[in-house]
């Protein structure tokens, strides 16, 4: 009996039957080039499994750690919040001078934790007010020409949440937040690119800091949303 | 956090050495894997409550991860249509750097299979999975994945011995 690679890759891999893998056991015995193909496909599979063996033993990057168990203590209110992804900051180009922007966005030390539109909380920041109630309610395709807030693209991630990109006027700074079960979590904030143009006619796209555009690279599934989809989802309460 | 999250989340730390190997080896990139292993860990937290009993958590995880590589793939393949000259010429050499069949050596023969082939061989030959479960990750019939391992490995032999090391190496015996 002849035996086909797939048939010894099969052996070697410990997939066939007890009787097909005792034949063949019998027949490695008596036939030295049936031994001889076996044994390269075991020294393949061997170093195919060893060439990866030593990854196991890396140190482990602690942003993944961090994503796996929360090293924050557990939050009474709800499930899983991801804490604000500072290492996406650092490892996003050195064009976002990050102390600059929140030094920008924080314009009364005296109230740490208080910007305005947002609120910083337990690592993370939070939409309110009136970028709370934008991100609620206001559509792209609605919305009026000198807005405070202007959103800009929705779309769904990969982690499965509705985001949304916005511009706050006042602040001049934009960004992208995305609907978790408490409320709108700001996960990337920038300020916003300086435009000669009057506000009505910026683009949704060209106003938006390279940062942000990077993260909606990063996490968009899919494309953005139309504009029926984008109102659907707002009357579904951005839940999914 | 519940007892049954916190169960939860040490389960997935004690995975993610074995997350990010896997990951390795469908994305052949330390960062792109890193970045997959946590896409992966995030939807899996979210979608906790989709983990019918009785799958194999590692498995499932093998799943999400492989699903959301495809969905990454994808994605770049649209970027690179309006990207194409900035990536194009940034093809790393391949020939190996060791003149043994070494890690460095094999890792980069797997890089140059094509997707289908590279998944099986990670699920398969690296994490070690049994044909049939390595079926379900990728939802496809075990006969799919056998011929996918079968010509990944004819191809590796071919790749292999085609590397000018291993020629030097027969060329010396």
């Amino acid at each position: 009996m002849t035996y086909s690679d797939e048939m010894l890759m099969a052996y070697v891999d410990r997939e066939l039957d007890a009787a097909t893998s005792a034949a063949i056991d019998a027949a490695i015995a008596r036939d030295p080039e049936l031994a001889a193909r076996v044994e390269r496909q075991r020294k393949l599979a061997q170093a195919v499994h060893a060439a990866y063996e030593p990854i196991l033993d890396e140190p482990m990057p602690k942003r993944l750690l961090d994503a796996a168990s929360s090293s924050t203590p557990p939050v009474v209110t709800t499930p899983a919040r991801r804490r604000w992804a500072w290492f996406e900051w650092s490892a996003m180009a050195a064009s976002i001078a990050l102390g600059v922007a929140i030094g920008a966005l924080w314009p009364d030390r005296g109230s740490p934790g208080v910007v305005g539109e947002m609120v910083a909380e337990r690592g993370q920041l939070l939409a309110r007010g009136l970028l709370a109630h934008a991100l609620a309610d206001q559509l792209a395709s609605t919305q009026k020409p000198g807005s405070p807030v202007r959103i800009g693209m929705t779309f769904v991630s990969k982690s499965g949440e509705y985001c949304r990109t916005f511009a706050v006027e006042r602040s001049s700074t934009a960004g992208l937040a995305c609907a978790d079960s408490t409320g709108w979590r700001i996960d990337v904030l920038a300020p916003a690119t300086p435009s000669d143009k009057a506000p009505e006619y910026r683009t949704a796209a060209g106003e938006l800091p390279p940062a942000v555009l990077r993260s909606i690279e990063e996490r968009m599934q899919g494309s953005s949303l139309d504009a029926a989809a984008e109102k659907a989802a707002q009357q579904r309460g951005w839940r999914r | 956090m519940t007892p049954e999250e916190q169960q939860f989340r040490a389960e997935l730390v004690d995975l993610l050495p074995r997350l990010r190997r896997f990951g390795r080896a469908i994305t052949r990139h330390r960062e792109d894997a890193d970045d997959l292993v946590q896409a992966a860990v995030e939807r899996a937290l979210l979608r906790r409550g989709q983990l019918e009993p009785g799958t194999k958590m590692l498995s499932w995880m093998f799943k999400i991860m492989n699903n959301a590589w495809i969905d990454e793939v994808r994605s770049r393949a649209r970027r690179e249509k309006l990207f194409a000259p900035e990536e194009s010429g940034a093809q790393v050499g391949t020939s190996p750097m060791d003149a043994h069949l070494n890690a460095l050596a094999m890792r980069k023969a797997i890089d140059q299979l094509n997707d289908e082939q590279r998944i099986a061989v990670g699920l398969v030959l690296v994490e070690g999975l049994p044909y049939k479960e390595a079926a379900e990750v990728l939802g496809v019939p075990i006969g799919t994945v056998t011929s996918r391992l079968a010509r990944a490995r004819e191809q590796l032999q071919v790749l292999l011995a085609e590397s000018p090391d291993a020629r030097r190496m027969q060329s010396a015996r």
